[in-house]
């Protein structure tokens, strides 16, 4: 019951990081708050394994890693023209 | 004996938890009250890796030694790799288009 | 408990899809895209769905949002 109470705070704080992408100056801003806000979510995962004692979920807490990932790479790859300045 | 061992990991780890998730919390409070794009980074990279690593362990300590376990100390290697490479890459994307700090001190003025 | 934690995850995922439709950049909406798989992936787990959540994982949090970086990155943007 005390691990709920945990999963509620992450959230919480996942959505005060949203802030940060609603009102970014900037684009790196907002990778910022995306990338923090996906780290979030992989904690979520892993304690909703405990949680529903199903171990499949730290599979997909995994997988949900590296695709995470793979976004920051290939938004800071390719988004380097099209932004205005 | 048995039972006394086994309330003690239960302490152990939810001092793990709690730890991390306060280490999360101020992540969140940082992302909104700090001026610049390189503080944000920062906290970004140390804080959350703080957080996650530690609600990780927590998480270890619960599970004790199993093949779960392995897939935990997967999670946090590769964490430990990752993130530090997607700060970095996202620190040199804002070098590239000229962003600056707003807190200059005497030795960032060169023009 | 888990049903105040459902419904927070619901308003954030109207949150979210609310930004993306409504902002100015074109950008700003594409970065909003993988928190959006995100917050569907937690959903699915809560429902009970590992499986539909891990398929979810893979396609909307990380190659639809490539495909599209990749897509916009070849267009030109209009200064009026």
């Amino acid at each position: 019951m005390l691990l709920l109470y945990l999963i509620l705070i992450i959230v919480l704080s996942a959505i005060l990081t949203f802030y940060r992408v609603i009102k970014g100056p900037s684009i790196p801003d907002r990778i910022v708050a995306m990338n923090s806000i996906g780290v979030m979510f992989l904690l979520v995962l892993v304690l909703f394994s405990y949680y529903f004692e199903r171990k499949f979920i730290i599979d997909v807490a995994l997988v949900f890693g590296v695709f995470i990932f793979i976004d920051v790479l290939i938004m800071a790859k390719y988004l380097k023209k099209s932004e205005k300045g | 004996m048995i039972n006394l061992i086994n309330i003690l990991m239960q302490i152990i780890a939810y001092v793990f938890l709690i730890t991390g998730i306060f280490f999360v919390l101020s992540t969140a409070v940082a992302m909104i009250r700090f001026p610049d794009l390189y503080t944000r980074l920062h906290a970004g990279s140390k804080c959350l890796m703080a957080g996650s690593i530690s609600v990780l362990m927590g998480c270890l300590v619960l599970e004790g030694i199993n093949l779960n376990s392995l897939k935990l100390i997967v999670i946090i290697i590769f964490l430990l790799v990752t993130n530090s490479v997607a700060i970095h890459v996202i620190a040199s994307f804002a070098n590239n288009h000229k962003i600056k700090s707003k807190t200059i001190t005497k030795n960032d003025i060169e023009d | 408990m888990i049903d105040i934690i459902l419904y927070i995850l619901i308003i954030f995922l109207a949150l979210t899809a609310f930004f993306m439709v409504f902002t100015k950049d074109m950008l700003s909406s594409i970065i909003a895209l993988p928190i959006f798989g995100s917050i569907l992936v937690v959903i699915f787990v809560i429902l009970q769905a590992p499986s539909a959540a891990l398929a979810e994982a893979v396609i909307t949090a990380g190659l639809t949002t490539g495909f599209f970086v990749i897509t916009i990155n070849k267009t030109e943007m209009q200064n009026d």
